[in-house]
C-alpha cells in the first residue's frame, strides 16, 4: 500500500469519483462545454462533471463536486 | 432539520463526537497505509481522527449537506470532500480499505442501502464500520435533555425509534445489507462540563432535533425545560457519559 507522496492532492482522490447513479467514470467539462484543459481546471465557474452514460451533469460549486442525482441536470439542458 | 452551521454543531455535538471519533477509528481498525472513506462526515469530527492516523491524502469524505462539506474541506486541506449521500456513493467498487459512518445511520433515509453502498466501495475483505448513539437505551449524550423535555411535555419528540439506536440494530442492518463477519460492540465517552450554562447553551443553537425542540418553545417553556435539566443534573462541574452502539463487518 505504498503510494508516492506528491505535493497537493493525490491524483487517486480525483480519479476515484464516479457517477452516483451508474458508478461509471466522470469527465471534467469546462464552462464552454468542452473537455477541461490538461491542468484539470475543474474549479472554473460553471465547470461540471459529466456522466456520458446517464447523460447527467453534476455541478462543481466553489470547487466542490456535487454528486447528488437530485441536483444534477440533463446534459445539454 | 436545522443542520446548518458547522461551528454551532461542533459546540453542540462536537464535544461528544470528537472523543467518540478517536475510539471509533481505533475500534474499526484504521491503520496507517489504508485508504479510508468517511461517510456523512459532517463538519469533520471523524475526518480529523482519520487524517491523524492515515494522513490527509489517504482520506476521502462525503456529506449531503453543502455547509458541512465546506467546513470539512476548510478544516482538512488535502482531504477530498464531496457533496454526496450514503445511499448512492460516488465511488467505484472496492476503492477503500475501510469505510466508516459515525452517527449517520440513524439519519439515513434507507440504512440498508447505505450500508450496502459502503460495502460496495470497500475492497474485498476490507472493513465497513458504523456507530450510532444508544438513543433507545437512554445512553446518548442528550438523554438527560430528552428526559427533562418529556417531564415538562410528554408530547416532546422521541429519538428512540430511529434505525440503529437499539442494541443489535446495527448488526441486523449489516446482515440485511449482506455484509460478512459482523462484530457488534459499544463505545463510551465521558465529557466533563465545567458549568450548567456551558452544558445548556448549545441546546439553544437550533441544532438537530433537540435544538429544533428548544427553538419551538416559547420563553416560559424554554425556562421550564432549562430548570428541569438543572434539577436533574449534578452540581457543576459534572461528567456526562455517553454510549454508542458500534458495528464492524467485512465487505
Amino acid at each position: 500500500m505504498n503510494h508516492p507522496t506528491s505535493p497537493g492532492i493525490d491524483p487517486w482522490l480525483r480519479e476515484i469519483l464516479r457517477c452516483p447513479q451508474c458508478k461509471g467514470e466522470l469527465s471534467d467539462v469546462s464552462p464552454g462545454g468542452g473537455p477541461a484543459g490538461s491542468d484539470g481546471a475543474v474549479d472554473a465557474a460553471g465547470a461540471e462533471l459529466h456522466c456520458e452514460t446517464c447523460l447527467l451533469a453534476y455541478p462543481i460549486e466553489n470547487g466542490v463536486p456535487v454528486l447528488l442525482i437530485e441536483l444534477a441536470h440533463p446534459i445539454g439542458a | 432539520m436545522a443542520f446548518v452551521v458547522a461551528a454551532d454543531y461542533d459546540r453542540f455535538m462536537g464535544r461528544y463526537s470528537v472523543p467518540l471519533a478517536v475510539s471509533f477509528a481505533d475500534w474499526a481498525g484504521v491503520q496507517p497505509g489504508q485508504r479510508v472513506l468517511d461517510v456523512g462526515c459532517g463538519p469533520g469530527a471523524l475526518t480529523a481522527r482519520l487524517v491523524e492516523v492515515v494522513g490527509a491524502e489517504q482520506v476521502s469524505a462525503v456529506d449531503p449537506s453543502p455547509p458541512f462539506v465546506a467546513a470539512a474541506r476548510e478544516r482538512h486541506p488535502g482531504v477530498e470532500v464531496v457533496t454526496a449521500g450514503a445511499e448512492r456513493l460516488p465511488h467505484g467498487d472496492g476503492t477503500f480499505d475501510v469505510v466508516l459512518a459515525q452517527l449517520v445511520v440513524h439519519f439515513m433515509t434507507d440504512p440498508v442501502a447505505g450500508l450496502r453502498e459502503m460495502g460496495r466501495v470497500t475492497r474485498g475483505g476490507g472493513t465497513v464500520a458504523a456507530c450510532v448513539w444508544d438513543l433507545a437505551g437512554g445512553g446518548g449524550p442528550l438523554s438527560l435533555f430528552w428526559r427533562a423535555a418529556h417531564d415538562v411535555d410528554p408530547g416532546a419528540p422521541d429519538e428512540s425509534l430511529r434505525p440503529g439506536v437499539r442494541e443489535g440494530d446495527l448488526g441486523r442492518l449489516c446482515r440485511d445489507a449482506r455484509l460478512d463477519t459482523i462484530v457488534s460492540g459499544s463505545i463510551s465517552v465521558t465529557v466533563r462540563h465545567p458549568s450548567f450554562e456551558q452544558w445548556w447553551e448549545p441546546y439553544t443553537l437550533g441544532i438537530g432535533p433537540a435544538g429544533d425542540h428548544v427553538a419551538h418553545l416559547d420563553e416560559a417553556g424554554r425556562t421550564m425545560l432549562r430548570e428541569r435539566c438543572r434539577e436533574l443534573l449534578p452540581s457543576a462541574p459534572f461528567d456526562v457519559s455517553a454510549t454508542a452502539w458500534a458495528v464492524r463487518a467485512t465487505s
